[in-house]
């Protein structure tokens, strides 16, 4: 049976390979939008570039649509995230507290905007934004960016808060403390990892959401993605490589501090099998 | 339920009620509506039309490219994380585990568009990789070459999540199964095609569906880049509503795509009790 | 000369800086059934994955019916195993699962269901053929995973903690029914377990591991009437210890000195080692000694425990106030009750001394 080791090695090399070409086809982009950032030409040319310079971060810090872009999507970010989270917890809580009839269907409903395609939510919440008569671009584009960040603090809170004992919060009550100081003091420090990574989520969803805000924009109110992909309409320049490495790198940060503070083992969980 | 929870439960339900479930029934409403030009909201009467006017070939094509595109990329999507989240939930070295988790995540909270103009500039006429073009025989300045430009966007997009999934599907598989299927014999590849494939089933279909729901609903790949020649269901209801203001149109498609999409997730929340049925 | 069914000889694996197999042999005769056994973490999993291929070796040999298997893959190894949760293929049917091995061999589908027949009345389970395994007990499961193993024909058969995921009353059955089956095919055969009582009922010859090493090898009698250290000892059955060291008083006999006061009369050990203790199992010591006893210690029986079969009396020495068990049959006429003087005896034959280790 000397040909089935030689085939059982030959699979074992081409898993490799077919390994490695996919984490190369991910990886490339990103590697080439990095390279070419720091590209001197003034058009696109051909790959690799023979001289560098940092013209394309100095043009996007000094493209105004681009920073007035970046101040109102790191607001809408903030914004939305807090209403989020706020909402969001407090439901994930409400719905942890105890079993109450009809609360399987509550929490299908506060999971379901994620089962709506985003051009759907922004379409619709344009139209009855008109219907009320709210015709701030701001506002809308709060109020779109809230629904498609709210399954994901729902969720990730849901998900903290179902590690701890009930024991504990009875504990409490048992020893003089009223519902809310039972809340206060062990509900809300235990499910603080799940609300913290809920609002992560929902601060770079927001962040980088097209579909909503281009229904809810107007032409005085635009999310830095918009922005980009207005200019790059008009004219396609390196700019945006720029934009990509910084994205990219703060996305890296993003990761290495979640390590650090949760372990990725942790977040993603190791199964029934462990080792 | 206590006024605790009252408390904490109205902000969530009042944005439910009024941000998701008014919009999107006032959507439905409209969609029956005939469209006048230039306004947004009531015009009198009911009509089918901005329905049935979808089946005319014009329009049906933007479906069908929507759908075989979508079913295409997940597939490809599902095939292609296999391999890696096996590797991820398999291997004994920490290091390695965590290397592809971090891959992962970070590609997921990398933006999306960051990543579609790295692909364009990657793929497209200047970049490194143009000559894939000539490989698979669709030149790179042609119309057709938007649609491998999608293919490639959309994968961008699903494949860190797809492979995510997948890594809990692996993890939940028995590993001793795998060494029984080697001790009686069986190579490598023999194990995955009778052992572990087919008890990730399950896993691979409804993570199949879930980045199917994931590829239809996607506007930005289409839109960035699609050159115009692809053009997703979804883009179709912006341009009807960005171009010809025609409000009723568009809330007809959105009312077919969330039919849509709600039905998928009905049928993967139904597979996944078969199977948890066992 | 028969080549040997499965030769160990000087393995060592490590886990990052553990060293959890440390240097082990053994040797076990084509046909013989040899139990590893030892108290979790000592190894003898480690041992069972490197001869099944699973882990890689870092030194050693490893070899079945003659040939030396550290170099193939575990799918060539010919090694039949059953896994400790019998790891059944859920997907298929027993017929399925019983087939696979031979399915991977090219095996001729006539050839393949008759041998499959013949192994599933050998476990006593005809008739279940088209069951899935979550339609079968634990000891069906279990009888399915060692026809599916012995369905290969193997040279080696491996079996991981056998019974220790079924019950107590059926542990008792299978144990009995796994040994007929053993015997009935004739195989080398190793079995890993913690349990002693699985190791004795079903093993030829038992071979204790500790901490990566293997200490003793030998019949179940051997083992517990000549341990060779104080782990084996403790292991195997109960054991009384005292620490001091041992006089020599002539060539085949000498004095136990114990820290604590006591003098023993004992049989000159087989080997001396730096450190020593003297071991001496409960039941040989007698609540009255007996004239071939030449050790007597007098004693007060401070409490009685009944056990219904057994009696354990808790007796306080005299010369150091140390408190000994000592069983004693129910029906046995010699009944001291609590406050009784008893003057204890055991024969020099019974105190065995042993490295402590």
């Amino acid at each position: 049976m000397r040909w089935r080791i030689a085939e059982d090695y030959a699979a074992a090399v081409i898993f490799r390979l077919l390994l490695a070409a996919i984490i190369f086809f991910l990886i490339v982009p990103i590697g080439v939008a990095v390279i070419l950032s720091f590209d001197d030409r003034e058009f696109i040319g051909t790959f690799p570039p023979t001289r560098f310079s940092l013209r394309w971060y100095r043009a996007f810090m000094q493209n105004p649509s681009y920073l007035d872009g970046l101040v109102v999507s790191l607001k809408l970010a903030l914004v939305a995230t807090m209403i989020s989270i706020v909402a969001g917890a407090g439901a994930a809580i409400a719905l942890t507290e105890s079993q109450w009839r009809g609360r399987d269907v509550v929490e299908t409903l506060f999971l379901s905007p994620k089962f709506v395609p985003t051009v759907v939510i922004g379409f619709s919440i344009l139209g009855f934004a008109s219907a009320i008569h709210v015709f701030d671009a701001f506002t809308r584009l709060v109020m779109g960016h809230v629904v498609i960040t709210i399954p994901f603090t729902v969720r990730a809170t849901l998900a903290s808060l179902v590690g701890i004992p009930r024991s504990l919060g009875e504990a409490a009550v048992s020893l003089g403390a009223t519902p809310w100081r039972a809340f206060v003091d062990i509900t809300l420090p235990l499910a603080r990892t799940g609300i913290i990574a809920g609002g992560l989520m929902a601060f770079v969803l927001s962040f980088d959401e097209v579909a909503v805000s281009i229904f809810l924009t107007d032409a005085f109110t635009q999310t830095l993605p918009i922005a980009l992909v207005a200019e790059m309409r008009a004219n396609l320049n390196l700019t945006v490589a720029a934009i990509s490495t910084v994205l990219a790198t703060l996305a890296v940060i993003i990761v290495l501090i979640l390590d650090r503070a949760a372990g990725l083992d942790n977040v993603i969980g190791r199964g029934m099998y462990r080792g | 339920m206590s006024a605790l929870q009252r408390a904490l439960l109205a902000p969530g339900l009042l944005i439910l009620v009024g941000l998701v479930i008014a919009p999107i029934a006032l959507m439905a409403v409209e969609s029956f509506r005939p469209f006048v030009g230039g306004r947004v909201g009531a015009a009198g009467g009911w009509t089918f039309e901005n329905y049935t006017e979808l089946i005319a070939p014009a329009y049906a094509f933007y479906f069908w490219d929507t759908f075989r595109i979508g079913f295409i990329v997940s597939a490809a999507a599902v095939g292609l994380s296999t391999p890696l989240a096996w590797q991820a939930a398999r291997t004994r070295l920490r290091i390695v585990r965590v290397s592809i988790f971090g891959l992962l995540i970070s590609l997921l909270f990398l933006s999306l568009i960051a990543k579609l103009y790295a692909i364009q500039m990657t793929w497209g006429p200047s970049g490194p990789l143009a000559f894939f073009g000539a490989l698979i025989g669709v030149p790179v300045r042609s119309p057709g070459y938007a649609e491998v430009l999608v293919f490639i966007g959309l994968l961008h997009f699903v494949l860190p999540l797809a492979a995510l999934m997948l890594i809990g599907t692996f993890q939940n598989i028995n590993p001793r199964l795998e060494e029984a299927a080697s001790s009686l014999g069986a190579p490598r590849w023999q194990v995955a095609m009778s052992v572990t494939l087919p008890l990730a089933l399950p896993g691979l279909l409804s993570t199949f569906m879930i980045v199917f729901a994931m590829c239809i609903s996607n506007f930005v790949v289409p839109l960035i880049l699609g050159r115009g020649v692809i053009l997703f269901t979804t883009n179709l209801m912006y341009t009807r509503f960005s171009d010809v203001a025609n409000y009723p149109s568009g809330a007809a498609i959105g009312v077919i795509m969330l039919v849509l999409s709600c039905s998928m997730v009905y049928a993967i929340a139904g597979m996944a009790r078969r199977v948890a049925q066992g | 000369m028969k080549p040997a069914g499965l030769q160990i000889e000087g393995i060592v694996k490590r886990f990052g800086s553990q060293l959890a197999v440390d240097g082990a042999s053994l040797c076990a005769a084509s046909g013989e059934i040899v139990a590893l056994l030892g108290p979790s973490g000592c190894g003898k999993t480690t041992t069972l994955r490197l001869i099944a291929g699973f882990e890689q070796l870092e030194a050693g040999r490893i070899a079945v019916g003659g040939s030396d298997i550290v170099h193939l893959p575990p799918f060539q190894r010919d090694i039949g195993l059953v896994f400790q949760d019998y790891a059944l293929f859920p997907h298929m049917t027993v017929a399925q699962n019983v087939d696979y091995g031979m399915r991977q061999r090219r095996v001729a589908q006539n050839e393949r269901e008759q041998r499959r027949r013949e192994l599933l009345r050998l476990v006593r389970l005809e008739g279940l053929e088209e069951r899935r395994p979550a339609a079968l007990s634990g000891g069906q499961q279990q009888r399915v995973a060692l026809a599916r193993a012995l369905a290969i024909s193997p040279k080696l058969l491996l079996l991981d903690e056998p019974l220790s995921n079924l019950d107590a009353k059926l542990r008792e059955a299978l144990r009995v029914e796994l040994r007929d089956i053993l015997q009935a095919v004739g195989m080398t055969t190793l079995v890993v377990t913690h349990d002693q009582v699985e190791a004795i009922g079903i093993a030829d010859r038992i071979a204790l591991m500790n901490r990566g090493r293997i200490v003793q090898i030998g019949t179940a009698r051997e083992i517990y009437e000549h341990p060779a250290t104080r782990f084996v000892a403790d292991f195997v059955g109960h054991s009384l210890w005292f620490s001091g060291h041992f006089e020599s008083d002539g060539i085949r006999a000498g004095r136990f000195l114990c820290d604590d006061g006591l003098v023993f009369v004992v049989e000159r050990p087989a080997a001396t080692a730096s450190h020593c203790g003297l071991s001496v199992r409960p039941e040989h010591i007698h609540l009255e000694a007996r004239s071939d006893d030449e050790n007597r210690i007098p004693a007060v029986v401070e409490r009685v425990e009944f056990f219904g079969a057994e009696l354990r009396l808790h007796c306080r020495l005299d010369a150091n106030g140390r408190i000994i068990a000592i069983p004693i049959r129910s029906d046995d006429p010699a009944m001291p009750g609590q406050g009784d003087r008893v003057e204890l005896g055991v024969s020099s034959t019974r105190c065995r001394v042993v490295p402590d280790e």
